[in-house]
């Protein structure tokens, strides 16, 4: 059977790049998108000259102003990041069918079918990096492999501006002396586990006994030990084929705990919106509506209803949020809102349906908003109850790299 | 406040009332029924301040007050007692004192000071109608009424008088009914009020018999007057949603079914659909429906077959056998006729031959079948 040609694009210090693009004068300086005012966020992308103080994504912002005070700490500017993500997808889509984004900034390809020499992959790897280039003026690090996880360690091993192919023979080679740590999925605690078992690197967790691998680390032991020979996954998914997600949510911490509840409200529109925007994307709907409410001092309320018709649209979700939160609120200042949509269902699929669909009307205008939208950015155009928005001044409405993933509006489609 | 009246007349105008006291309330006084004695006339009043009842009794009075008497209790002893004579005396301290045949009953009732102003309309718009016909038009919309808090204008019915005509409607979103009463006695404004669905089923309850009912209505009030009784409700506020729109003009496929034989092979069929979804299909062809059902979960399923007319496309529609059964329920005639257009678009269910001066009909949604 002929070997599966899986590339894994990773856009450069993505944020940091988009803002060194808007602001020329940053260029080879330390820059570090997020935080926020008072250290309350984190990190979120650190730029090449910032990770030589040792600042790292995920650190808090208080921790990076020390390693690095002469650090330029910039406010991430999400709908622009998500905007210009969704573009480059649209970009790699010229060049293969079958494009997964696994997060606002990396993708995998299959490029099976199109190529198959390891010349013909370079010149491929290096014509998809060009037209980002020329039309992004981004630079992206591709990696290629039999399957998604060599191809992800292939684009970490030459960055920035790289490209690694790992053909299955030198695959044995280069995991041999990879520390376990740098495996995918191993994380911190795993780590210890195995240096306890004396083992340091791939190479020697490849070769360790599975059977006393099995009886430490359950099911699991099996899967790390896969990794370490670098078998994995060779399936690129599009965005009809993901498994259903089970519910979908937005949620926003605001950069000072809020007293009033109108901005509050205008922010949990937003996030009605953001909601309603996915599911539209998703073909579903759903019929559970979570509020999640956090007070000063970490006390955090979750307030659901289960309706009797499914819902789809942001005027609906809304107005069983809004209710939610009056139901709830007691005055105490708010550190952050969010709202979920569970028991998702297919919008087209079977059920009962109903006589009065949210209007018509709305969900044409909707609908022509989410175009708007994709083509002019997600800020382009939005209900009035936005303009309480409070601003993105805070890292933090968007402060895990886990949160990544949730701006890939996913499934994705283009206008 | 001391009189003397029958069990059965006692009863007669207590009864009613028990419909509109909460069941919960946190204001004590709503639990009671306010009752006042002029000379031999004994007014009694319930509310829960959004519907209203007030009724009269005749009773052989001797001394005239004001009192509130604590419904739950009251209804009890005088349901268990026979119908004889019962003599009820109240003192100034609230004590309260059944005497009969066999014995007495005491109880506590509350200070009348405790209990809200009831409605009164000023200077309202009065129309009369005809206490049965509204009856009918209410007992056939009142099943089809919303629970749902969310959307609280399709949680009443709505009542429409216009020219020579008086229309109710309700609808939950899955299924809607509009009874139209014809050549009604009325010329004046169209007027539509959205009645909460308690006061319906107050209406529903006890305007049964013959007579005028006259409907007066001022502001946010709407006030039902028959017989002895007089009923106030508030008015939902809002606007009822333009059900007219969503009735279909054009639906061509005409199914004529035995309403007894599709009721029951429906009921049978249905014991086997999900529980949750409670999903029947009709498999529709020239001669016959067949009626299936099927629970995975479960793993059972059903099918029938019965004889129909039809004239249309042969299809498959899913339906929820609840809200098919319900509609049945409502239907008069020997044979029931379901005029189709898709199965994704609503259906209307009619009976075979209308009512004199009557028009009804009732629309369900169908389930997308996967």
């Amino acid at each position: 059977m002929r070997n599966k040609i899986i590339f894994h694009i990773d856009m450069d210090q993505f944020f940091a790049a988009i803002e060194m693009r808007h602001h020329p004068h940053l260029k080879g300086k330390p820059v570090v998108v997020g935080g926020g005012p008072g250290d309350r966020g984190i990190v979120t992308t650190a730029s090449y000259e910032a990770r030589r103080y040792g600042l790292r994504s995920g650190m808090s912002a208080y921790q990076a102003r020390r390693l690095c005070p002469q650090a330029i700490f910039l406010t991430p500017n999400i709908h622009k990041y998500v905007d210009i993500s969704r573009r480059i997808l649209q970009r790699m889509r010229e060049f293969a069918e079958r494009v997964e984004p696994t997060s606002v900034d990396e993708a995998y390809l299959d490029m099976s079918d199109r190529v198959q020499t390891p010349a013909e992959i370079e010149q491929l790897a290096m014509k998809i990096k060009r037209r980002i280039l020329q039309t992004e003026r981004l630079i992206a690090t591709v990696g290629v492999g039999a399957n998604r996880l060599v191809a992800k360690i292939a684009s970490g091993m030459n960055k920035p501006d790289g490209f690694t192919f790992l053909p299955p023979d030198r695959v044995i080679d280069v995991f041999r002396d990879m520390p376990v740590g740098d495996l995918h999925g191993v994380g911190r605690a795993t780590q210890a586990q195995l240096e306890r078992l004396g083992i340091r690197t791939a190479g020697q967790l490849a070769a360790y006994p599975l059977d006393i691998l099995r009886r430490i680390f359950g099911k699991w032991g099996e899967e790390i030990r896969q990794i370490a020979l670098g078998q994995g996954q060779d399936t690129v998914m599009v965005p009809e084929e993901l498994p259903d997600e089970k519910s979908m949510g937005h949620e926003h911490t605001f950069s000072q705990d809020l007293s009033n509840p109108a901005p509050l409200l205008g922010r949990l529109h937003l996030l009605c919106e953001r909601v309603a925007r996915r599911l539209r994307d998703a073909d579903m709907i759903g019929q559970v509506v979570t509020l999640k409410l956090r007070y000063q001092g970490f006390i955090t309320r979750f307030h659901g209803r289960k309706l009797k018709d499914y819902v789809q649209h942001e005027t609906v979700i809304y107005n069983v949020a809004r209710i939610l939160f009056q139901e709830i609120y007691d005055h105490r200042p708010v550190r952050l809102v969010g709202v979920n949509v569970s028991n998702l269902t297919s919008a087209s699929g079977s059920g009962q349906l109903t006589l009065f669909p949210t209007g018509l009307r709305l969900m044409k205008i909707s609908k022509a908003c989410d175009q708007i939208k994709d083509r002019l950015g997600e800020k382009a155009i939005g209900y009035a109850s936005g303009i309480y928005d409070t601003g993105s001044r805070s890292s933090s409405g968007y402060p895990r790299s886990s949160h990544r993933k949730n701006l890939l509006y996913r499934p994705f489609h283009g206008p | 406040m001391k009189f003397t009246a029958s069990q059965s007349a006692l009863l007669g105008g207590f009864m009613p009332l028990s419909g509109v006291i909460p069941s919960k309330t946190p204001l004590p006084a709503l639990s009671h029924v306010l009752a006042e004695l002029r000379g031999n006339e004994l007014s009694l009043a319930a509310t829960d301040l959004e519907v209203s009842m007030q009724t009269t009794i005749e009773v052989k009075g001797s001394e005239d007050g004001k009192a509130l008497l604590p419904a739950r209790r009251i209804i009890e002893i005088i349901r268990e007692l026979p119908d004889i004579p019962l003599k009820i005396t109240v003192d100034k301290s609230h004590r309260i004192k059944i005497d009969g045949d066999q014995g007495s009953y005491k109880l506590s009732g509350e200070d009348v000071e405790g209990y809200p102003q009831l409605p009164q309309l000023k200077k309202p718009q009065v129309f009369q109608f005809d206490r049965s016909k509204l009856q009918r038009l209410v007992g056939k919309t009142l099943f089809a009424v919303s629970h749902d808090e969310l959307r609280p204008q399709l949680t009443g019915v709505l009542l429409q008088v216009k020219s020579g005509e008086i229309c109710c409607v309700s609808t939950d979103g899955h299924r809607l009914v509009r009874i139209r009463s014809l050549k009604v006695d009325y010329k004046g404004d169209e007027q539509d009020f959205i009645v909460p669905a308690k006061a319906m089923t107050a209406v529903l309850r006890n305007a049964e018999g013959d007579g005028p009912l006259e409907l007066s209505f001022e502001g946010t009030q709407l006030s039902f007057a028959f017989g002895k009784m007089r009923l106030t409700t508030r008015l939902i506020e809002g606007r009822y949603p333009n059900y007219e729109a969503v009735i279909p003009q054009s639906n061509e496929n005409i199914l004529k079914l035995d309403l007894d034989a599709f009721r029951s092979a429906v009921r049978r069929v249905a014991i086997f659909a999900n529980e949750v979804s409670r999903q029947v299909r009709l498999r529709i062809s020239q001669e016959s429906v067949e009626i299936l059902a099927e629970d995975v979960e479960a793993g059972g399923e059903a099918q029938e077959k019965i004889p129909c007319e039809y004239k249309g496309t042969p299809m498959d529609i899913g339906y929820n056998a609840t809200y098919v059964l319900d509609v049945l329920k409502h239907v008069d005639t020997a044979e029931v006729i379901f005029e189709l257009g898709s199965p994704t678009t609503a259906g209307l269910v009619k009976p075979s031959e209308q009512e004199e001066n009557e028009d009804l009909l009732m629309l369900i949604m169908p389930v997308r079948l996967n």
